[in-house]
C-alpha cells in the first residue's frame, strides 16, 4: 500500500512533464482512503479528524477517526489538511475560449440575437489550457455558457476532466442563457439627446418585443407538438432546431439564467419571465438589494458575480457587489457566486471571500460556491457537498480555500486523482531549470 | 421646451410688411428706464440719438427740435446687447467627435489660424433678425471647429453691407482643444492640448527666426513662414485677446497655463463648471465668457445619471453668480449652438440662480464690450457711443418681454411679422420632428425630418438610411408644406433631390414626394 | 411640494454649493498630531511590530515602534486600532484612473510629446475606491497604442482636493513605452478606408523607437551648434523647439524614466539593447508577462518588473503568462511590484502581493513588498512613501485584518496625517448623498414648472 504525504506529492512528476500537455484525467478512478484531515461536508458540521473514502467515482463513505479495517486503496495521509468538495463557478466560458483576442480560438458567441439552439456542450475542447489551470485550485466543476446578444445559447454543467466533451459534461442544457435588454441613452447635447434616446427606446421595445414572441413561438411549437399525439390527423410538423431547443424552457423544465444588472432591468425580466411562465434564475444583480422583496416574493435565486467587479454607477456605495450577499442572505433568498469569467475561474474562492469581508458568514461563502449553486440548478444529488454517494468531487487544502495564501494540494474529480501540473506550473518548472550565467 | 421670441408677435403684427431700416436721423426715447449700464438707471430719462451715435442720456434733458419723439414712458430702455460668442451666419453642422463625445459645430471649410470668420460669413434676413428680435445688437462670430479654429469678427446687426456692420475684425484668435476620429492627430485631449502649445512655440520662433533673418539676411535660409503661423503674430503680439473654447475645469486649466506660458490675453468660452471652480477662475485671472447652453436633463435612464452629473446640470447657471461675487470679468454669451432665443431664457436661468439683474445686464453690454475692447464704442448708453438701444416693456430677460424698439447704428429697425422667429409657437403647423414613411414600389423607405419654420421659411434637417443632411426651400402657406432635401436614391447609390409637398394636419401629414426616380406618396407622423 | 420663488430658489442654489464643497472636502487634519496605538504594525521595511503606535505629526511619520514606546503629546488625536493592522498606502505603478478623454493619443507611433498631467482631473470616483482599498498613490500612464506614448503622472488619490495637490512634487517625470500588439495595432481593425498604420510588426515597433532617438540626438546636436555660434556672437537663428524630440532627448538625458508596457520575452530583450545602443536605461517593464524568461537580463539592465500577477491568456502575447511570474523575477533579482492597470484590481494589490506567497512561495514580508515600497522604488518615491517610516509621509491604511488575507477590509486611509476614507464616514455620508440628489431633483422641477407657468399666463394675453 503507497502512502503519500502530501508535502512531497506536490513537486512529483512536474519536471517529467516539462514542455508536454497534462493530462486531461488520469482514467483510472481508484479507492482512495484520505485520513486524518478536517472535512468540511459543507451541509453537514465539520469533522475535525476524519477519514473520507473514494471509491468507484463516488464518496463511499467518511466520519470521524479511520477508515473501518477492511477499506483498502491509496492512502493519503492530509493530517493536519483540509478536505472540501469541488468548487463549482456556475459561470464560465471554460471550454469555448482559448485566447480572447484570437479569433479562431473563441467559440462563445454566435451571430446573431437569438440563439437558443446553440449549446455549449457542442463546442467544448477538452484539451484547453484552461481546464488544468482552473482546477488545481480546487475549481471541479463550472458551467459553460455561451454569451453575447439577447438569447445566448444553452450552458453545460461540467467536470474539469476528460478526454472527451462527452466524459466532462454533468448536465447538457442545464439552462438557457438571456442577456436581458437594456434601455441606454447618450447623446452629448440637447438636440443630439433627443435623437438617441427616441433610438434607444425604440431599439429597447424592439428587443423585448422580440424575445417576448420567440416565447410565444416556441410556446405555439409546444402546442402543435402536443396536438400531433398518436392518433392525431394532422398534417406533419415540420421540425425547427430553434423551436426545439426551447421546448425544454416553456415546459418549465429548464431554467432560463437571465442576466441584469440595474433594479429596472431586474423588476421588467421578473415580469418577462412570469409572463413567459419560465422559470428565472437571475445572474449578475448589481443592484440586487434595490429588489429584495420582489426576489423574495417571487423565490428567485441569484447568481451573483462577478463580486471582484465595480459598482456599475459611480453614486454606488464603493463596496455595493460585495454587500449583495449578505443582503440575500439576511432575506433568505438562495444565492451562488459566479466568476463570469474563463481564465481566471481558479479565482472562484476568492470573489465569494470579498462578500464575507463584508458581512456573509465565512460558512455561507463556502456554500455559495459548492452547495448552493448545485442546489439552484437541481445538481445537488451529485455535487456539491460531501456526501456518501456523491459524485467525488473534492479537494485537500492546507487552510481556509477562500484565503489566497492557502494551497490546494490534492484533486479528486469523479474519484480521479488530478494532476497538479497546468500550463502555469510547467512553464514555472521550466523557467526555473533556465540555466543562469555561472558567473551569476 | 421652446424658447423664441413668440411673444413679441403681438407687437410686430402692427408693422408694415416686409424687411425696413431707416437711414439714420434723429431720435428722442423719452420718459422710459434708462439702463444707461456705465451709471444707475434714469428714471423718467431721455435718450438722444442722432445720425447714428448716442448724443444725450439724462434725466429731465431737452428734446432737440428735429428728433422724432418715441414715448418709453413705462417701458426699459437698454443698450443693445452684445453676444460675445456665437456662431451666427457660419455655415455649421453638428457632428461628434471621437473621443470624449465632445461636440463642435464643423465649418464647411477647412479650420485653421488662418481664417476669417468675416470672410465665411453669411447672415440670411431670418438669421438677423432672430438674433436681433431679442435686443441682441452685436454679435462675436467664431469659428469654432478644429482646433485653431480661426479668427473671429464683431459686427452689428443692421442691415447693409458687411463691411459697413463690422466693428472688429479679428477680435479674437479663437482655439479648441476638439479632437478627431481615432488615428487621426489629434484624437486625445491631451493631443489636442500639445497641438496649441506646439503651435503657439513654431508662431513664436517664426517671429525670433525673422526679426534675426532681417537684422542680416545675407547667408540665412529665409525663415519657413505658414500663413497660419503669420496669423497668430497678432495674438503673440498681445493684440488681439485668443479665446480658447474650454467647458470644463481640465481645459479651463489648460487654457489658463497656455496663456501663461505664451503672455497671451486669454478667455475661456464655455466654462460650465465655473459654478465649481470660481475660486481657481479668480486666481488664475481669468476672464470668462460664460455659456448660457446649460446641459438638458434626459428623459430616460435618469437613475443612471450621477449625482457629479446632477449638480453639473442644476448648478451650472449659478456659475455666473459666483463669477461675479468674485469679481471674475465675464459675459454671458450663447456658445456655438444656442438659438437666439435660448440666449435670452439663459440670460433668465442665470439672474433666477443668483445674479444679480443689474450684473447680467453688465455680462451682455459692457462687460463683453471690455473683454473685446469695443467699450468706447458700445456696451452702454452713453454719449458718444453707436446707437446700438432697445426699448422693451417689462424686462429684456423675463419670458414675457416685449421687444418695441430696436436701434442699430442709430437706425431704426423695424421687425416684420415675418421677421418673427415662430419656432417657440406650438400651433404652427409643420413645426418639429416628422416621422416620414415614403412608399416606393421597392418598398418603405423611413425618414425623420426635423423642421424649423422662420417667417413661412422651412429649414431644418433630416436623418435616415438614404443619409441625412440639411432641409431647403421650404416653405410653407397655411397648411401645404414643400421642402427640398438631397439624400440617396438607393441604399448607398446616387443622390438625388427629393421634393416634398404635402398637407398638415394635426399630427400627421401626407403627400408626394419626387426624386430621379419617380414621384411616390408619403405620410408622416409627430413621434410621440 | 413647496412652492418656492425665485429669489428662495437662487438662495437655494447657493446653499446647496457651499454644502457641496464642504463635503467635497476631506476633514482637514485638525490636529497637529494623530497617534495610531495598539495596532500591529507592517513597517515593510523593518519587519512587523505587535501592538504598536505609529505617531504623525502634521504631514509625517514622526514615531514608529512598540505602543508604550511612543509617546504623543497630550492634544494628539488617538485612533485605537486595537486587533488591527496598520500597513503603508498601496501604490500602484499603473493605472489610468482620473484622465478626461482618451489615454491614448493613438494618431502617431510616437506620441512622447503629450502628458497625462495636462488630462487630469479630480472628479473621477475610481480615485476614492482607490482609497477605499487601501490605495494611496499610482502612476498615471498613457495608452500602449503607440510605440512611444505619452508622459505620465505620479499621483496621489488626494480626493477632494484640487487636482493641482494630486501629483507628488518629487517624483521623476516619466514616459510610457509599449511593445507587441498593441503597438503594431494586431487587436483591432483598421476603419474600412484606412490604410493600417505603421508599425505592423515587432520589427516596426523596435524601428519606431531607435528612429527617435536618432532624431533626438541629431536635434540636440542642432541645438549644441546654434549654442556655439551664439558665444561667437554669430547671431543665428535658433532651431525650432520641438516638444516632441525634448521629451526624447529627456530620456537621453536621464531625465525622463521610462516605463515601457511589454509581454513577450524577445520584444524585453530588444528595448533592453535599444537603450543601451543609444544610451539610456530602461526604469521598469510594464505588465512583462514574460519577464520570467529573461529575469537575468532584466535584472543586469537594472530595470524593474510591474505586472499583472495571474491575468492570462487575454490574447495571444498573455498566453505564456504565468502567476509564477513574479516569484521568478523576484528571485533573479527584478526589482518586482505588482500593479493594476484597472480601477478595479487598483482597489485590492494586496491581494495581488498575497498571490505571489500561493505562486511560487514568496514570504510574507516579501510579498508586502510588491504592493509598497517596491512600485515606490520604481517610481522614485521611495524616499517619501512605500513603508512606515519615520520622516516618510503618513500615508497609512488602517485593516481590519492582515492585508494579505482576503477578508481583510481598510477601515480608514490617511494620506499625509489626513483621513481621506474612513469607512464609518462612508457609511455615515450615504444618506446625505441620496438626500442632496433629491433636492437637486426638485429645484430643477421647480425651476422648470415656473418656466411652464410664465409661458401659460402669457398665452392667455396674447389670446385675450
Amino acid at each position: 500500500m503507497k502512502i503519500f504525504r502530501l508535502s512531497i506529492a506536490l513537486s512529483l512528476g512536474a519536471l517529467g512533464l516539462l514542455a508536454q500537455s497534462v493530462l486531461p484525467s488520469s482514467g483510472t478512478p481508484g479507492t482512495y482512503i484520505i485520513r486524518g484531515a478536517t472535512i468540511h461536508p459543507v451541509t453537514s458540521p465539520v469533522i475535525p479528524s476524519g477519514h473520507l473514502v473514494i471509491a468507484d467515482g463516488k464518496i463511499e463513505r467518511l466520519g470521524a477517526g479511520e477508515a473501518p479495517a477492511g477499506v483498502t486503496g491509496v492512502v493519503i495521509d492530509a493530517t493536519g489538511f483540509h478536505v472540501y468538495p469541488g468548487m463549482i463557478d456556475a459561470n464560465t466560458n471554460i471550454g469555448l475560449i482559448e485566447i480572447n483576442s484570437v479569433r479562431g480560438s473563441v467559440d462563445s458567441s454566435e451571430i446573431g440575437d437569438f440563439n437558443p439552439n446553440a449549446r455549449a456542450s457542442a463546442a467544448l475542447n477538452p484539451h484547453s489550457e484552461l481546464i488544468p489551470v482552473t482546477r488545481v485550485s480546487g475549481v471541479t466543476t463550472v458551467i459553460s455558457v455561451p454569451e453575447g446578444g439577447i438569447i445566448s445559447g444553452q450552458g453545460a454543467m461540467i467536470n474539469l476532466s476528460g478526454w472527451t466533451p462527452q466524459q466532462m459534461v454533468l448536465r447538457d442544457a442545464i439552462a438557457l442563457y438571456v442577456d436581458f435588454p437594456r434601455l441606454r441613452s447618450g447623446g452629448f447635447n440637447a438636440a443630439e439627446l433627443a435623437e438617441e434616446e427616441k433610438k434607444a427606446k425604440k431599439g429597447y421595445e424592439k428587443q423585448l418585443e422580440d424575445l417576448r414572441q420567440r416565447i410565444r413561438d416556441a410556446q405555439a411549437f409546444a402546442r402543435a407538438v402536443e396536438a400531433r399525439a398518436p392518433g392525431s390527423t394532422l398534417p406533419r410538423l415540420e421540425r425547427d432546431l430553434v423551436l426545439e431547443s426551447m421546448q425544454g424552457v416553456v415546459g418549465g423544465r429548464v431554467p432560463v439564467v437571465i442576466q441584469a444588472d440595474y433594479a429596472r432591468d431586474i423588476r421588467e425580466a421578473v415580469k418577462f419571465a412570469e409572463e413567459a411562465g419560465v422559470r428565472m434564475i437571475l445572474s449578475g444583480g448589481a443592484h440586487v438589494q434595490e429588489v429584495i422583496d420582489l426576489l423574495r416574493e417571487k423565490q428567485i435565486p441569484v447568481l451573483l458575480g462577478p463580486i471582484l467587479s465595480l459598482p456599475p454607477r459611480a453614486d454606488d456605495p464603493y463596496d455595493l457587489i460585495f454587500t449583495n450577499a449578505a443582503a440575500l442572505h439576511a432575506a433568505g433568498i438562495p444565492f451562488a457566486i459566479q466568476t463570469r469569467d474563463a481564465h481566471n475561474a481558479r479565482n472562484l474562492p476568492y470573489h465569494a471571500a470579498a462578500c464575507a469581508a463584508f458581512g456573509l458568514p465565512k460558512e455561507e461563502a463556502l456554500k455559495s460556491i459548492t452547495i448552493n449553486p448545485a442546489r439552484i440548478f437541481g445538481v445537488d444529488d451529485v455535487v456539491g457537498s460531501l456526501e456518501p454517494g456523491k459524485m467525488a468531487n473534492l479537494f485537500v487544502a492546507d487552510g481556509d480555500p477562500l484565503e489566497i495564501t492557502t494551497n490546494v494540494r490534492e484533486v479528486f474529480i469523479a474519484g480521479e486523482r488530478m494532476p497538479m501540473d497546468s500550463r502555469h506550473t510547467l512553464l514555472y518548472e521550466k523557467f526555473r531549470a533556465r540555466p543562469r550565467k555561472s558567473a551569476e | 421646451m421652446n424658447r423664441s421670441p413668440r411673444v413679441f408677435l403681438a407687437f410686430l403684427l402692427l408693422m408694415p410688411a416686409g424687411l425696413m431700416a431707416d437711414p439714420p436721423g434723429v431720435f428722442a426715447l423719452v420718459g422710459g428706464r434708462v439702463h444707461s449700464v456705465s451709471s444707475a438707471p434714469i428714471e423718467n430719462g431721455t435718450v438722444i440719438i442722432r445720425d447714428g451715435l448716442i448724443e444725450r442720456v439724462g434725466a429731465g434733458i431737452p428734446v432737440p427740435a428735429d428728433a422724432v419723439i418715441i414715448e418709453a414712458a413705462g417701458l426699459n430702455v437698454y443698450p443693445g446687447l452684445f453676444d460675445a460668442q456665437t456662431t451666427l451666419g457660419l455655415q455649421t453642422s453638428t457632428s461628434r467627435g471621437s473621443s470624449g463625445g465632445e461636440t463642435a459645430p464643423q465649418s464647411s471649410t477647412e479650420p485653421s489660424a488662418r481664417n476669417r470668420a468675416s470672410q465665411q460669413l453669411r447672415l440670411s434676413a431670418e438669421t438677423l433678425d432672430g438674433k436681433r428680435s431679442t435686443g441682441v445688437t452685436t454679435v462675436l462670430v467664431a469659428p469654432t471647429a478644429g482646433n485653431f479654429n480661426g479668427q473671429s469678427v464683431i459686427l452689428n446687426l443692421g442691415d447693409g453691407e458687411l463691411s459697413s456692420l463690422i466693428l472688429k475684425d479679428p477680435a479674437s484668435a479663437q482655439i479648441s482643444f476638439n479632437t478627431k476620429s481615432w488615428g487621426t492627430f489629434p484624437d486625445s485631449l491631451m493631443g489636442a492640448i500639445y497641438l496649441a502649445r506646439q503651435t503657439l512655440l513654431d508662431a513664436q520662433w517664426l517671429a525670433t527666426a525673422r526679426g534675426i533673418y532681417e537684422r542680416d539676411p545675407r547667408g540665412r535660409k529665409r525663415p519657413e513662414a505658414t500663413a497660419d503661423l503669420e496669423a497668430l503674430a497678432p495674438v503673440l503680439r498681445r493684440e488681439i485677446p485668443v479665446v480658447f473654447m474650454a467647458h470644463d475645469q481640465v481645459r479651463m486649466l489648460r487654457a489658463a497655463d497656455i496663456g501663461k506660458e505664451f503672455g497671451l490675453r486669454w478667455v475661456v468660452s464655455g466654462a460650465l463648471e465655473a459654478w465649481e471652480v470660481a475660486d481657481l477662475l479668480k486666481e488664475r485671472e481669468a476672464t470668462v465668457l460664460l455659456g448660457v447652453d446649460f446641459p438638458k436633463k434626459p428623459s430616460i435612464n435618469e437613475e443612471d445619471q450621477s449625482l457629479a452629473q446632477i449638480r453639473d446640470r442644476v448648478l451650472s447657471p449659478t456659475g455666473a453668480a459666483e463669477l461675479a461675487r468674485r469679481n471674475v470679468p465675464f459675459a454671458l454669451v450663447s456658445g456655438p449652438s444656442l438659438s437666439s432665443g435660448g440666449f435670452i431664457d439663459g440670460i433668465r436661468k442665470v439672474i433666477n440662480a443668483g445674479l444679480s439683474e443689474q450684473d447680467a445686464l453688465r455680462a451682455v453690454t459692457l462687460a463683453p464690450a471690455r473683454i473685446f475692447a469695443v467699450d468706447r464704442q458700445i456696451g452702454s448708453l452713453e454719449a458718444g457711443k453707436i446707437a446700438n438701444v432697445f426699448v422693451t416693456e417689462g424686462k429684456f430677460w423675463e419670458k414675457d418681454a416685449e421687444v418695441r424698439q430696436l436701434f442699430i447704428d442709430g437706425r431704426q429697425i423695424r421687425l416684420t411679422p415675418e421677421s418673427v422667429d415662430e419656432e417657440s409657437d406650438e400651433s404652427t403647423p409643420g413645426e418639429g420632428s416628422w416621422d416620414l414613411t415614403i412608399r416606393t414600389p421597392g418598398g418603405e423607405i423611413s425618414m425623420h425630418v426635423a423642421l424649423s419654420i422662420t417667417s413661412g421659411r422651412v429649414g431644418g434637417s433630416f436623418s435616415g438610411d438614404r443619409g441625412s443632411g440639411e432641409i431647403r426651400d421650404g416653405a410653407i402657406d397655411g397648411s401645404s408644406l414643400s421642402f427640398t432635401l438631397s439624400a440617396q436614391t438607393a441604399p448607398g447609390g446616387e443622390t438625388s433631390d427629393w421634393r416634398f409637398s404635402g398637407t398638415v394636419e394635426g399630427n400627421s401629414i401626407a403627400g408626394e414626394v419626387s426624386n430621379s426616380l419617380g414621384t411616390f406618396q408619403f405620410t408622416g407622423r409627430k413621434p410621440e | 411640494m413647496r412652492k418656492l420663488s425665485l429669489n428662495q430658489q437662487s438662495l437655494r442654489l447657493t446653499a446647496v454649493v457651499a454644502l457641496l464643497i464642504t463635503m467635497a472636502l476631506p476633514a482637514a487634519a485638525q490636529q497637529k498630531e494623530i497617534l495610531i496605538r495598539n495596532a500591529t504594525v507592517l513597517t515593510v521595511t523593518n519587519g512587523v511590530i505587535e501592538n504598536g503606535s505609529v505617531l504623525i505629526r502634521g504631514t509625517r511619520i514622526a514615531a514608529v515602534g512598540p505602543a508604550d514606546s511612543v509617546r504623543a503629546s497630550a492634544n494628539a488625536e488617538v485612533i485605537d486600532a486595537t486587533g488591527r493592522y496598520v500597513f503603508p498606502g498601496i501604490i500602484d505603478a499603473h493605472s489610468h484612473a482620473g484622465v478626461v478623454g482618451s489615454v491614448n493619443e493613438g494618431s502617431l507611433p510616437n506620441t512622447g510629446m503629450v502628458r497625462i498631467h495636462d488630462v487630469l482631473m479630480n472628479e473621477d470616483i475610481t480615485s476614492y475606491r482607490q482609497l477605499a482599498g487601501g490605495t494611496t498613490a499610482a502612476n498615471i500612464l498613457h495608452g500602449s497604442a503607440n510605440a512611444i506614448g505619452g508622459q505620465n503622472a505620479v499621483v496621489k488619490w488626494k480626493w477632494g482636493k484640487p487636482i493641482s495637490e494630486w501629483p507628488i512634487p518629487t517624483a521623476p517625470a516619466g514616459i510610457k513605452f509599449a511593445l507587441g500588439e498593441n503597438p503594431k495595432s494586431s487587436n483591432w481593425n483598421v476603419p474600412s478606408g484606412q490604410t493600417r498604420p505603421y508599425p505592423n510588426t515587432r520589427m516596426g515597433v523596435e524601428e519606431v523607437i531607435r528612429d527617435a532617438f536618432v532624431s533626438a540626438k541629431a536635434y540636440m546636436a542642432s541645438w549644441d551648434e546654434y549654442e556655439a555660434d551664439r558665444r561667437r556672437r554669430l547671431d543665428p537663428i535658433p532651431p525650432k523647439k520641438d516638444i516632441l524630440m525634448e521629451t526624447m532627448a529627456g530620456i537621453l538625458r536621464g531625465e525622463i524614466d521610462v516605463h515601457s508596457h511589454c509581454y513577450r520575452s524577445d520584444e524585453i530583450v530588444m528595448l533592453i539593447r535599444v537603450a543601451e545602443e543609444m544610451g539610456f536605461k530602461v526604469k521598469t517593464f510594464q505588465h512583462v508577462l514574460e519577464g520570467y524568461k529573461v529575469a537575468p537580463e532584466i535584472a543586469a539592465h537594472g530595470a524593474g518588473g510591474s505586472t499583472f500577477i495571474d491575468w492570462w491568456g487575454f490574447k495571444m502575447e498573455a498566453y505564456d503568462a504565468t502567476p509564477y511570474n513574479v516569484a521568478l523575477m523576484y528571485r533573479d533579482g527584478v526589482l518586482t511590484a505588482v500593479n493594476s492597470d484597472s480601477d478595479e484590481l487598483g482597489r485590492r494589490l494586496n491581494q495581488d502581493a498575497a498571490k505571489a506567497m500561493k505562486y511560487g512561495g514568496l514570504t510574507a514580508d516579501e510579498a508586502m513588498r510588491l504592493c509598497t515600497i517596491n512600485p515606490a522604488r520604481q517610481l522614485g518615491i521611495e524616499d517619501r512613501v512605500g513603508s512606515i517610516e519615520v520622516g516618510k509621509d503618513a500615508d497609512l491604511v488602517i485593516w481590519t485584518a492582515h492585508p494579505l488575507s482576503t477578508y481583510a477590509r481598510v477601515e480608514t486611509t490617511l494620506i499625509e496625517g489626513e483621513i481621506y476614507f474612513d469607512r464609518q464616514r462612508d457609511l455615515a455620508m450615504r444618506e446625505s448623498l441620496k438626500q442632496e440628489k433629491q433636492r437637486l431633483l426638485d429645484m430643477e422641477k421647480a425651476a422648470a414648472d415656473l418656466e411652464k407657468k410664465t409661458k401659460k399666463t402669457k398665452k392667455k394675453e396674447v389670446t385675450r
